[in-house]
C-alpha cells in the first residue's frame, strides 16, 4: 500500500481535534475509505470536514442530507423538462443530452481537478435504504449515466466524511467499508482548549468558573437536553459582552441561564435539584 | 497464539469483525501506521469497531488480549515481523537507539530471564513495566517502538471502560425491525400535486402542438394507518425492552400515513390507556368509534392470564368501570371491527399451549415477537 504523501491531517488552528480523531482521519485518507463520524450534537462533527479541507488546502463539497434525499440526488439530475422546452425552438442543439445532465455533490467531488473533501452531512436523516444505495458509488468511486452511456470515474478519490447522529443504525455492509470514529463529549481540558479557540483573551477565572458550572449542569440527572458546546460558547459570549461580575456567578445564581438550559421542564428540574445543595 | 488471536477475542466478545476489516487492520500494521500499543488500540478501533455501542466490548477485548495468559512472545514476534519486513526500509528511523535485530534479541533475552524467574508466568514482559523497545521509557503495556506517543496510555484508557454506558445488548436488531415494518405499505397517489409526470407532460405537449405543458402528479405515499395495542402488564416486564424497541421504531419511522398506540393491562377490557402508567384512560368503545376498520392493528402481549380474567366479567383485577363485557368478548369485537389485526407474542412458542393463549390465538393470527414473526404477521396484514 502506497502512503499518500503530503496528505496528513494535523488539525487546524480553528478546530480542536483529539489525537484519536486526527488518527482516524489519517487512517481514512490512507485506506481511501469514507470516515463515519458519530457523536452528540455539538461535538464538532460537521466542522471536522471543513477543517480537513482547509488545512490540506483541498476543494470542499457539502452534501446536506434531508429526509427526502435520494442516493441519485448526489450523482446527477437529467433536466428533461428543460430539454423539452428547448425542443420548441431551433436555436439550440438538443441532441446533445450532456448539456441537460446536472451533476450532484458526489459527482462534483469526483470530477474536481484536485482530490476533494466531501462531507455527507447527517446521513441518518435519509431513508433507511439510502446508505445501501450509495455502496457501490463509494466503493468504486464511479457511476454510470444511462442517458448518455457515460461512466463517471473519480479523477482522484475524494476524502469522504460522513456524519451521523446515530438515530438509526447504518447497514452493516455500509459500515464494513468505512472507518468509524465516535467523538466522545469533550472533557474539561479539551473543552478549555475549544473555548480558548473561540475566545483567545478570555479571563482565566471566568473560563474556569464557566466550565465548572457547565459540567455541573451536564452531570445533573434527568435533564432532557444537556447543554452542548455551542450553548457553552453562546453563554460565555453573553457573559463577556455583558461584563458580568465574575464573583457573583455561582451555581445558585447563574446569569442568563436560558442560554444553557433551553427546555422549560429542564429549568424546573434544575431549580429543584439545585435548591437542596 | 498470535496476533490473529485478537481477531477471535473480538469475535468472541460479539464484535462482528469481518475478514475485510481485519485486512484493513493488517494493512495499517504493514504500512507502519501503527507503531506502538497505544496506536494499536486507537487505530485498531477505528477500522475494527463500527459502533460506539461496541467500544466497551473492544475495551474488554483489548484488556484480554494484552493481559491474558497466552504466549506473548509469539504474539509480539508477529507484530515485530511486520516491522522486520524489507518493504519498510525507513523502519530504522523509528528506532533511534538500536536496530530492530538488537531489540528482538534483547526482547528474547528478557523473556528468557523472566521465564526463569516466574515459571508458568502469567504476567509478562510488558505488564511488568519493562520497556524493551524504543526510547520512551516504561509503559504499563510495554512495547513502544520509538518516539513518544501523543495518545493517552491505551491500556489505562481501556481499563477505564468509559464507553460502558453506550453499550447495548441487542438481541433484536433495530435495523431489521425497521426493514420489516417498511414492508407494511400500500402506496397510493395522494396529497398535493408536486411531482412532474414526464410521460403525461410529453403527451400533453404534443397535443398542444409543441407548446409545452407540464403535468404534475401527486406523490406516492404509504396509505397504511397503523394502530398498536401494547400489553403493559407485569408479566410483560421481561420483554419490555423488545416491545419498546418495536414501538419506538414504528413511531420514528414516520413511514405510515398515521400511527397511534394504546396500552392495556393483561387483556383488553372496557378501557384502554394512553400512557404507560395506565392513568389516562379512554373507553374502548370510543377507540372503536374513532378508528375505522381500515386501520391495521398489531396487538403485542403475552396472552397469559388466569382463565377467569378472560372469561369472567366481574373478577378481573384492574377494573374501575365495568360494563359487564368480558375480555374475550372485547377481543372478538375488536377483531370484527378491524379488518386486519394480528397478535405478536413475546413468550416462547412452547408456552402457547396455555389455555388463554390458545383461546386468543383462535381469534387473532398469532406470531412470535421476533423479526421473522413480524415479517410473517405483516404478510397477513397486507393480504386482501
Amino acid at each position: 500500500m502506497d502512503i499518500i504523501k503530503n496528505l496528513i491531517y494535523r488539525g487546524s488552528s480553528n478546530y480542536v481535534a483529539s489525537q484519536e480523531l486526527i488518527d482516524a482521519v489519517n487512517i481514512a485518507i490512507q485506506l481511501e475509505k469514507p470516515l463515519i463520524i458519530r457523536g452528540e450534537p455539538g461535538t464538532g462533527k460537521t466542522m471536522l470536514a471543513k477543517s480537513i479541507a482547509e488545512s490540506l488546502e483541498l476543494p470542499f463539497f457539502v452534501w446536506h442530507i434531508k429526509s427526502t434525499t435520494k442516493a441519485k440526488d448526489g450523482l446527477y439530475f437529467y433536466d428533461t423538462v428543460q430539454r423539452l422546452n428547448d425542443a420548441r425552438f431551433h436555436d439550440k442543439d438538443i441532441s446533445d443530452i450532456k448539456q441537460y445532465i446536472k451533476y450532484g455533490k458526489l459527482a462534483e467531488a469526483f470530477l474536481a481537478d484536485k482530490k476533494a473533501v466531501l462531507l455527507i452531512d447527517e446521513i441518518d436523516k435519509a431513508d433507511i435504504e439510502f446508505p445501501n444505495d450509495l455502496l457501490n458509488e463509494l466503493d468504486e468511486m464511479s457511476f454510470y449515466i444511462p442517458e448518455t452511456k457515460e461512466t463517471i470515474i473519480a479523477k482522484n478519490r475524494p476524502i469522504v466524511i460522513i456524519t451521523s447522529n446515530s438515530e438509526k443504525d447504518l447497514p452493516d455492509a455500509f459500515l464494513r467499508r468505512c472507518v468509524f470514529h465516535y467523538i466522545a463529549f469533550p472533557d474539561y481540558d479539551l473543552m478549555k482548549k475549544i473555548v480558548n479557540v473561540h475566545f483567545p483573551n478570555i479571563h482565566k477565572e471566568l473560563l474556569e468558573k464557566a466550565l465548572n458550572i457547565f459540567y455541573e449542569i451536564r452531570n445533573l440527572k434527568d435533564l432532557r437536553k444537556k447543554p452542548s458546546t455551542s450553548e457553552l460558547i453562546d453563554w460565555i459570549k453573553i457573559l463577556i459582552l455583558s461584563a458580568y461580575d465574575i464573583d457573583k456567578i455561582t451555581l445558585k445564581n447563574i446569569p442568563f441561564v436560558g442560554a444553557l438550559i433551553k427546555k422549560e421542564q429542564d429549568l424546573e428540574q434544575f431549580n429543584k435539584l439545585i435548591r437542596f445543595r | 497464539m498470535s496476533l490473529l488471536a485478537f481477531f477471535y477475542i473480538l469475535r468472541k466478545n460479539d464484535i462482528p469483525v469481518t475478514t475485510k476489516e481485519w485486512f484493513d487492520f493488517y494493512n495499517l500494521l504493514k504500512s507502519h501506521q501503527i507503531n506502538n500499543l497505544d496506536e494499536f488500540y486507537y487505530k485498531g478501533r477505528s477500522v475494527l469497531v463500527k459502533s460506539e455501542k461496541l467500544y466497551d466490548a473492544y475495551d474488554k477485548s483489548y484488556i484480554e488480549f494484552t493481559t491474558s495468559n497466552i504466549d506473548i512472545t509469539e504474539r509480539l514476534t508477529e507484530i515485530l515481523d511486520f516491522f522486520d519486513n524489507d518493504t519498510f526500509p525507513n523502519l530504522n528511523e523509528f528506532l533511534t537507539d538500536e536496530t530492530l535485530e538488537e531489540i528482538i534479541k534483547r526482547f528474547n533475552e528478557r523473556f528468557e530471564n523472566q521465564k526463569e524467574k516466574h515459571t508458568g508466568g502469567g504476567r509478562h514482559i510488558g505488564q511488568k513495566g519493562y520497556s524493551p523497545f524504543g526510547n520512551s521509557g516504561a509503559k504499563r503495556d510495554g512495547i513502544r517502538l520509538g518516539g513518544s506517543s501523543t495518545h493517552n496510555n491505551a491500556f489505562y484508557v481501556a481499563t477505564e471502560r468509559k464507553f460502558k454506558n453506550l453499550r447495548e445488548d441487542v438481541n433484536i436488531d433495530e435495523r431489521n425491525i425497521a426493514l420489516a415494518l417498511k414492508k407494511l405499505r400500500h402506496f397510493q397517489h395522494i396529497g398535493i400535486e408536486e411531482e412532474v409526470s414526464l410521460d403525461e407532460t410529453i403527451d400533453a405537449t404534443a397535443k398542444n402542438f409543441g407548446d409545452i405543458e407540464i403535468i404534475f402528479k401527486r406523490n406516492r405515499i404509504n396509505n397504511i394507518k397503523l394502530l398498536l395495542f401494547i400489553d403493559n402488564g407485569g408479566s410483560m416486564e421481561p420483554y419490555r425492552e423488545r416491545v419498546e424497541k418495536l414501538f419506538s421504531i414504528a413511531k420514528n419511522l414516520r413511514y405510515f400515513k398515521d400511527f397511534k398506540h394504546f396500552y392495556f393491562h393483561n387483556c383488553i377490557y372496557d378501557n384502554l390507556y394512553t400512557d404507560t402508567e395506565l392513568w389516562k384512560s379512554i373507553p374502548t368503545y370510543k377507540v372503536l368509534q374513532e378508528f375505522d376498520g381500515d386501520w391495521k392493528v398489531i396487538i403485542i402481549g403475552d396472552a397469559l392470564m388466569s382463565p377467569y380474567e378472560l372469561y369472567n366479567s366481574f373478577q378481573f383485577i384492574y377494573r374501575l368501570e365495568r360494563t359487564g363485557t368480558t375480555g374475550i368478548e372485547w377481543l372478538n369485537t375488536l377483531n370484527k371491527h378491524f379488518r386486519k389485526a394480528i397478535w405478536l407474542n413475546p413468550i416462547s412458542q412452547v408456552q402457547w399451549q396455555h389455555q388463554t393463549v390458545k383461546a386468543i390465538k383462535n381469534i387473532f393470527p398469532m406470531f412470535p415477537l421476533t423479526v421473522e414473526g413480524l415479517e410473517e404477521g405483516i404478510k397477513v396484514l397486507l393480504k386482501n
